[in-house]
């Protein structure tokens, strides 16, 4: 996505100034000349203010330095005159330059401030020199300028009189006076350069106008423009665009080869459209695109999977579809040429109760630059992988028991045994108790795997209810009689044969009357009912027992569960038998439901169809 | 009364018909099944054990339910069906429009 980033830098280069420019404004080039005609207009005006600062400057030290030359030639001049006493001649003097200079006041002042001579003929002074001349200094020399005026006090002192002091007064020249005569001129030459730069600018605007244009392009092409003539620029714009459009139409020619040659390669193999159905008859998900990443092909798998329409996909953009970041930088990888050429990555889709689970294999194509795209659901082989390995573990654990069991008195007969003949026999018995204990649960633990394996079989045998009932009356009587346990069979007089695996049948019912008897106290009562209808049979095994919780009469059908109740006591049990029964009856049609009420009792319904002859 | 019972079994989902399979078991079983095809992947079964026969209604349904397995990718997977629905599937020449199975359990293995 290089060319979005360009678009970005062009995009913030012109939000540089978002309220001066009109959107009809906003090119490239604009903002620019907008920029180079303030710095001119900037750089021309601070220069001009330069220059006129420092001509003043400059004036006003060459007039200062006029007047205190000006100030010592007359005090030079003034001095004999005031010694030999004339003072008309001083006076006319003073007349003439103040005059001639423009001065707003010349004059000589005694020591005692005294006016002795003005320029301002109207202003009091003395017409003859004083007889004695008033004792004191004089002025110290001194130049000072205020509020336009330059003033130069000088001290005269007159040999055999005493000492005055010339005073002048002379106006500093106007600050621009200098620069005025030029300011039409560089007005001038500034507006002729403002104007001759505008005009340069606004060529160079124009050339550059196709930038604007190919930004446009770029922009649309990264909003996913599928047709390529939108990237187009007019000739009119002169060689660039000319160019532009070359290399333009030369990418379009050659994705069209390319994908005409790989239609013909298709169309070639494709004898009768053979090979689209072979593709659209997969039960996994494929998926071709261009390098742009744009779909070329994709059959109802892919579609499903991906969860969009099928005929709309047809020039879609991939990656805004897929939502697994890590998948969506692998695609883009794979697009790029960047990553693997062959990339495997399994995600999760799909709403909560309805996840599936992908594995998707994206290998890019080395003539055309796209992409091939398979998806597979591998959400069941998931499920059955965590089922079996949580069945392993459980299993593990189960089996560890009456085997450390085994190992344990085996030691203790070897050992202790072998000569007290009473020890060894107790042994052997939990040695032999341990190891049906063993048998039944491997035997169990087999057909849990079989019916989850999907490869148990259910023979179709006419089953003699009267005679399983029977078999079961004759191997459970003698437990329920060492627990006094009065177990009843409420049998109705006649029953009939349903179809189904006798065995399997026999198995579901041991479990259920030997569970009775196991859980119910000694004294207790257990007793099996039967009810049937026209479509269905009913057996039901009650018992007085210590009864199962609500908590878990919802687990009690769950592989290797075992209610976590201290009233179990030594009671032992695989946690299979429930499940295993529960299972065999799903596989006969039938459904295996419990109810009980703690220290109550348990009723096991189990309710098997009974498919009427001939159907 | 129709009665759609529904169960899952790891990631697929078994529905089973009770009773014969004709308009109102149909309907249901469409309501059911059609809306859940595209978000499972077509990872589901249609349990016939306890569907004795079928009339043009259930026909049609099963139908709609392959054909939008079919956009999927996948079969219509049949468990149990029973003699008289599968003479019917080949009076109407439907019969490979379906995958057939013994019982539910060996239709679901099939998905691994």
């Amino acid at each position: 996505m290089r060319y979005r980033r360009l678009v970005k830098l062009i995009d913030a280069i012109n939000n540089m100034f978002p309220k001066r420019l009109s959107a009809g404004q906003k090119s490239l080039t604009w903002p620019y000349i907008v920029a180079l005609s303030a710095l001119f207009l900037l750089a021309y005006a601070s220069g001009g203010w330069w220059f006129a600062q420092t001509a003043a400057k400059q004036q006003k030290q060459d007039a200062v330095a006029q007047a205190e030359s000006l100030a010592a030639q007359l005090s030079s001049s003034v001095e004999p005159l005031l010694a030999s006493g004339e003072l008309s001649s001083v006076r006319r003097l003073l007349t003439e330059v103040g005059y001639q200079r423009h001065m707003a006041d010349c004059k000589l002042l005694l020591s005692d401030g005294r006016p002795l001579v003005d320029s301002d003929l109207d202003k009091p002074q003395l017409t003859v020199l004083p007889a004695i001349w008033p004792k004191g200094q004089a002025q110290a020399d001194e130049t000072r300028v205020i509020g336009g005026q330059i003033l130069v006090d000088k001290a005269i002192p007159v040999p055999g009189k005493g000492e005055a002091t010339l005073s002048l007064s002379m106006p500093l020249p106007e600050s621009m006076a200098l620069i005025q005569p030029a300011l039409p001129g560089a007005a001038l030459i500034g507006v002729c350069a403002l104007g001759g730069g505008l005009v340069v600018l606004r060529k160079l605007r124009e050339r550059l106008a196709i930038l604007t244009l190919i930004r446009d392009a770029l922009r649309d092409a990264g909003d996913g423009i599928p047709d390529m003539s939108a990237l187009s620029l007019n000739p009119g714009w002169g060689k660039e665009a000319e160019g532009w459009n070359r290399l333009l139409m030369g990418q379009q020619v050659q994705d069209f080869t390319k994908i005409q040659q790989t239609l013909e390669a298709l169309n070639m193999q494709n004898q009768g459209g053979a090979l689209e159905d072979a593709c659209e008859g997969l039960t996994d998900g494929l998926l071709l695109t261009d390098s742009m990443g744009r779909a070329i092909y994709l059959n109802g798998a892919a579609a499903a999977h991906l969860q969009i329409d099928a005929d709309q996909a047809e020039g879609l953009q991939l990656l805004p579809l897929i939502t697994d970041e890590s998948l969506a930088e692998q695609v883009e990888q794979v697009l790029s040429g960047s990553g693997p050429g062959r990339v495997t990555h399994e995600i999760q889709r799909g709403e909560q109760g309805e996840e599936n689970t992908l594995r998707v294999t994206i290998k890019r194509l080395r003539e055309s630059g796209g992409m091939i795209m398979t998806l597979e659901d591998v959400t069941q082989q998931r499920v059955a992988e965590a089922a079996r390995h949580d069945f392993v573990n459980r299993a593990t654990h189960e089996l560890r028991t009456p085997l450390t069991n085994i190992r344990l008195y085996v030691e203790t007969a070897q050992t202790d045994g072998e000569d007290d003949k009473e020890l060894r026999g107790e042994c052997l018995n939990v040695i032999s108790r341990e190891s049906q204990r063993l048998e039944r649960l491997v035997n169990e633990m087999l057909s849990v795997s079989e019916i989850e394996a999907g490869s148990m079989t259910m023979r179709k045998d006419d089953v003699r209810l009267d005679q399983l009932f029977k078999s079961l009356q004759q191997d459970y009587s003698a437990n329920a009689s060492q627990k006094q346990i009065e177990l009843r069979f409420d049998l109705p007089p006649k029953l009939p044969a349903i179809q189904g695996d006798r065995d399997r049948l026999s198995i579901v019912l041991q479990n259920l009357l030997g569970n009775a008897i196991k859980y119910t106290p000694d004294g207790g009562e257990v007793s099996v009912g039967v009810d049937l209808s026209a479509t269905e049979l009913s057996i039901e095994v009650r018992d007085s027992g210590i009864g199962i919780s609500e908590e878990d009469q919802q687990h009690v059908f769950e592989k290797f569960y075992r209610a976590n109740d201290p009233r179990l006591g030594d009671i032992t049990g695989s946690g299979l038998g429930l499940a295993l029964a529960h299972e065999i009856v799903r596989l006969h049609g039938g459904e295996l439901t419990v109810e009980s009420v703690l220290n109550e009792g348990s009723t096991f319904r189990l309710v098997l169809p009974v498919i009427a002859e001939g159907v | 009364m129709s009665t759609i019972t529904e169960q899952r079994q790891g990631a697929v989902t078994v529905l089973k018909p009770e009773g014969p399979f004709v308009q109102e078991q149909a309907e249901a079983l469409a309501s059911s099944a059609l809306p859940r095809v595209k978000p499972l992947l077509g990872r589901m079964v249609v349990d016939m054990a306890a569907s004795p026969y079928i009339d043009s209604a259930g026909l049609e349904t099963l139908l709609d339910i392959a054909d939008e397995m079919d956009k999927c990718g996948q079969t219509l997977r049949l468990a149990a069906v029973s003699a008289t629905i599968r003479e019917v599937f080949e009076l109407t020449e439907l019969t490979n429009r379906f995958e057939y199975h013994d019982d539910a359990n060996s239709a679901v293995r099939s998905f691994l």
